[in-house]
């Protein structure tokens, strides 16, 4: 991928002469973004990001343009960021800032750390997001957050799913009915405020089963422990318990969620976790 | 792709006829809606370059505590270099040759999490009347349904008489880092491309095409590192933009195909149109959006899965009092589970429903802005806003926000006090709550300044305070007073200085006392024309008495600068 892209790069150097030899001459100025624009719009990404980690939904209101595609959702999400979340404090990094004449696109990663209105309990969300800013008569203005959306609840981010161990040897699990320790987490902070959030499990073999996770912070689940046994007989599916036919291995037991509201602008993505059992 | 786009740009560049001044000028007025820029034409038989850029070194020391759930912060001693640079050639016809490139290179995890380098920008090209060419970090803009994102690769723009040609290819990452290293990468590479052709249609109508498309690489990131299943889509679109005297409207549609690898593709379309009319005093503004949940493009504008409609006006209805109002019906097609999920569960308990508080919402605001004209600096804003939504299973929500701000500013002193009241409720047991916020702020400045000679020094103080109560549905209440005192002050000639210092009190919704502390103290003065230092030291101390979710930081370091 590298030395494909510097050979671009050459290429590209090498139209710019033909190009060049067709310029006119007694021609404008074209405008070319500086710093200093840079640097006004993230001042003005700065701004509602203080006003968003101190509620002031207002402020940020003002500072978004009407016609913004998802402009209620975008508002709801903060408000309810800021009704169920408290000291929230946003924390952007490795940010790189392309900038075009009237345009500012902001790529940075962020870590959101807030505590849970109800019992005080800390969590913190990770994402990374490219923050759309338009040049208007009155300044830099929030045209829209694409990638995980940190603002609001809802709004989009990217769920992660982990699942662990990677593998497990069929002399571990358990003879049906059984439980074995496998770890399952999810974390999606578009559903931060629900109680439990079911994935899907389905085998190689034919099972599929749903498993509930529970929250232990907002928008984090987990579960330690699943149903997994074996057997020698076929596995019936929906029966409760994930059941490995014993003469059949190895076997892939995975995880299934679908995250409606992945952010970036992507439609509902399919995240999925693989265990081999042997 | 990108050996495509090179050959677009080689071949057209040949025969095309390029737009004349006023003819690119008017099309920009068109397009943007705003007056187009200012010729200003260099002197003469010269081209001009011009580099300005600048470099900073920090060097701190922090101490810090917490853990990582808490805090970005660690404890150790940093270094942060940061260096721009902008190296442009103005050709005598007004062509810009530019090259930009901006660094930090820092062993603070809490600037750089991976790697101790970061390109922050890196930019290079060549722009004049009728084209642009450019290279590396490149902002693509082509429409809100088609392509509008950063992109790593290359730009090309050209006119052929009145026709814009825009056409970009490369790859979209996270950085240049992870586009080089697959070990910092945490999402796939997206390979790219974008095409857009623009051309007058009589004198106040713009219409536009665009097509793009997009694939993840899904060994783009090392196995098992994601959990995500790699997509690819393509979309074209077209639309209008239309201006005549007052009267303005936007329109786009699109098509679209995305698929997930190994799973069912989908088709989607999208649809965006705006308009409104902008008078001396009203301005109105009208929409009306509607993305499938499907839809797939390159643009970071286009959120799939929204349908709504609004209207907006801003009045400005005397001389003291103006007027905004906005009325919005939006349904959010992403809060609905797309798969029905599987029936029985482990352990079959109840599925909480998806999500309770999306759906269908119902929202208007209002605000308000008064001036008093007999007392000048006097100034009252009021605003309202209440959006009431239903889910398709049932469960609904509504979110109802109040505030007054009032403030008065004289040339030494200003002083203002807000309020703020936010309720929200939805029809899951327990959630509700309510908060009041009340805001005062007063602000005095010294300096030396006279009618006629301008201030050699000068000292700002601000002291403000903020209050808040939040009342949950189950009785339980938190709290939160702050304090702020901020003092700022420079001598021309010898440097600037700052100062603040706040706490914060109260407790949480289970009684947990609740305290934080906070300072910040920095001077600084400049070296010679171009350089200069800063000497700084701030921290924090949080719930201190609360072992669980206690955590502070102090920070001491100092920072040279250099800039030309």
């Amino acid at each position: 991928m590298r030395s494909s892209f510097v050979l671009l790069l050459i290429a590209g150097l090498a139209v710019i002469a033909p190009v060049r030899a067709q310029a006119p001459a007694a021609e404008p100025k074209p405008a070319v973004a500086g710093f200093e624009d840079m640097k006004a719009a993230r001042a003005a990404l700065d701004e509602i990001i203080r006003a968003y980690e101190s509620g002031d939904t207002g402020t940020i209101q003002a500072r978004l343009d009407p016609a913004m595609i998802g402009y209620q959702r975008f508002l709801d999400g903060m408000r309810r960021d800021s009704g169920n979340l408290k000291q929230i404090r946003l924390h952007l990094f490795e940010a790189n800032v392309t900038a075009g004449p009237d345009v500012a696109m902001i790529q940075a990663a962020w870590e959101k750390r807030f505590f849970g209105v109800a019992d005080f309990t800390p969590g913190m969300f990770t994402g990374r997001s490219s923050f759309l800013m338009h040049r208007a008569k009155e300044g830099w203005r929030l045209a829209a957050v694409s990638g995980d959306n940190p603002f609001s609840s809802e709004s989009g981010v990217l769920a992660t799913l982990t699942v662990m161990p990677a593998a497990i040897p069929l002399a571990a699990v358990p003879i049906c009915a059984g439980v074995f320790p496998l770890s399952i987490e999810l974390v999606d902070p578009d559903l931060a405020g629900l109680q439990s959030v079911t994935v899907e499990a389905f085998t190689s073999q034919g099972d599929r089963e749903g498993v509930v996770l529970t929250a232990i912070s907002p928008g984090r689940f987990r579960r330690a422990t699943v149903p997994l046994c074996q057997d020698a007989v076929p596995p019936v599916t929906n029966s409760g318990s994930i059941e490995i036919r014993n003469t059949a291995v190895p076997a892939t037991l995975t995880f299934r969620y679908v995250d409606a509201n992945p952010g970036a602008n992507r439609p509902p993505a399919t995240l999925t976790r693989s265990v081999v059992i042997r | 792709m990108p050996w495509l786009m090179l050959g677009l740009v080689v071949q057209p560049a040949a025969a095309g006829q390029l737009a004349d001044n006023a003819t690119v000028l008017a099309q920009f007025a068109q397009a943007s809606g705003t007056p187009a820029p200012q010729l200003v034409q260099d002197e003469e038989g010269a081209t001009k370059i011009e580099w300005h850029g600048g470099a900073t070194l920090d060097l701190y020391s922090r101490s810090a505590s917490g853990g990582a759930t808490l805090t970005p912060y660690s404890s150790g001693r940093f270094h942060r270099v940061g260096m721009q640079s902008d190296l442009r050639g103005t050709a005598r016809e007004g062509d810009v040759t530019w090259m930009q490139f901006a660094l930090t290179q820092s062993d603070d995890p809490s600037l750089i999490m991976l790697g101790n380098s970061q390109i922050n920008t890196l930019s290079a090209g060549r722009a004049g009347q009728g084209y642009r060419l450019a290279f590396g970090d490149v902002a693509v803009n082509h429409s809100s349904l088609g392509a509008n994102m950063p992109l790593r690769g290359i730009l090309a723009q050209r006119y052929f008489g009145q026709t814009l040609v825009s056409a970009s290819a490369g790859v979209i990452s996270e950085s240049w880092e992870a586009l080089a290293d697959q070990g910092r990468r945490r999402m796939f590479l997206k390979n790219a491309y974008a095409l857009k052709a623009e051309t007058p249609v009589g004198q106040n109508l713009q219409a536009y095409a665009t097509v793009q498309g997009y694939r993840e690489d899904g060994d783009s990131v090392g196995a098992g590192a994601l959990a995500l299943v790699p997509s690819s889509g393509n979309s074209g679109t077209v639309g209008v933009n239309w201006r005549e005297g007052r009267y303005f409207l936007q329109a786009e549609g699109g098509l679209s195909r995305y698929g997930e690898k190994g799973l069912d593709g989908h088709r989607d379309r999208a649809l965006i149109v705006d308009g409104g009319w902008q008078g001396d005093k009203l301005g109105l503004r009208l929409g009306h959006h509607d993305l499938g949940r499907y839809y797939a493009s390159l643009s970071g504008l286009a959120g799939a899965g929204i349908r709504e409609t609004y209207a907006n006006a801003s009045w400005q209805a005397t001389a003291w009092m103006s007027l905004t109002g906005d009325v919005r019906h939006s349904e959010n097609r992403m809060a609905a589970p797309p798969v029905p999920p599987p029936p029985p569960t482990i352990p079959p308990t109840p599925i909480t429903p998806y999500t309770p508080f999306v759906g269908k919402t119902e929202a208007v605001s209002l605000r308000a802005q008064f001036v008093v004209p007999g007392v000048p600096g006097l100034g009252l804003g009021l605003n309202v806003g209440e959006s009431h939504g239903k889910s398709s299973a049932g469960g609904s929500n509504r979110n109802a926000n109040q505030g007054a701000s009032l403030s008065y500013v004289r040339p030494a002193w200003n002083a203002s006090l807000g309020y703020q009241n936010a309720k929200l409720s939805n029809s899951v047991a327990g959630t509700d709550s309510r908060s009041d916020t009340w805001s005062v702020v007063y602000g005095r400045n010294w300096s030396d300044a006279t009618e006629v000679a301008p201030a050699s020094w000068m000292v700002n103080a601000t002291v403000s305070g903020s209050f808040q109560r939040q009342h949950l549905e189950s009785g339980a209440t938190s709290t939160m007073d702050t304090y702020n005192l901020m003092v700022t002050g420079e001598r021309s000639g010898l440097g600037r200085f700052g100062a603040i210092v706040g706490t914060g009190r109260g407790h949480d919704a289970t009684g947990g006392d609740l305290r934080m502390h906070w300072y910040q103290l920095d001077a600084g003065r400049p070296l010679g024309e171009r350089g200069g230092i800063r000497v700084y030291v701030r921290g924090t101390r949080n719930f201190q008495e609360r072992a669980a979710i206690a955590y502070r930081d102090k920070t001491t370091g100092v920072q040279l600068s250099y800039a030309f």
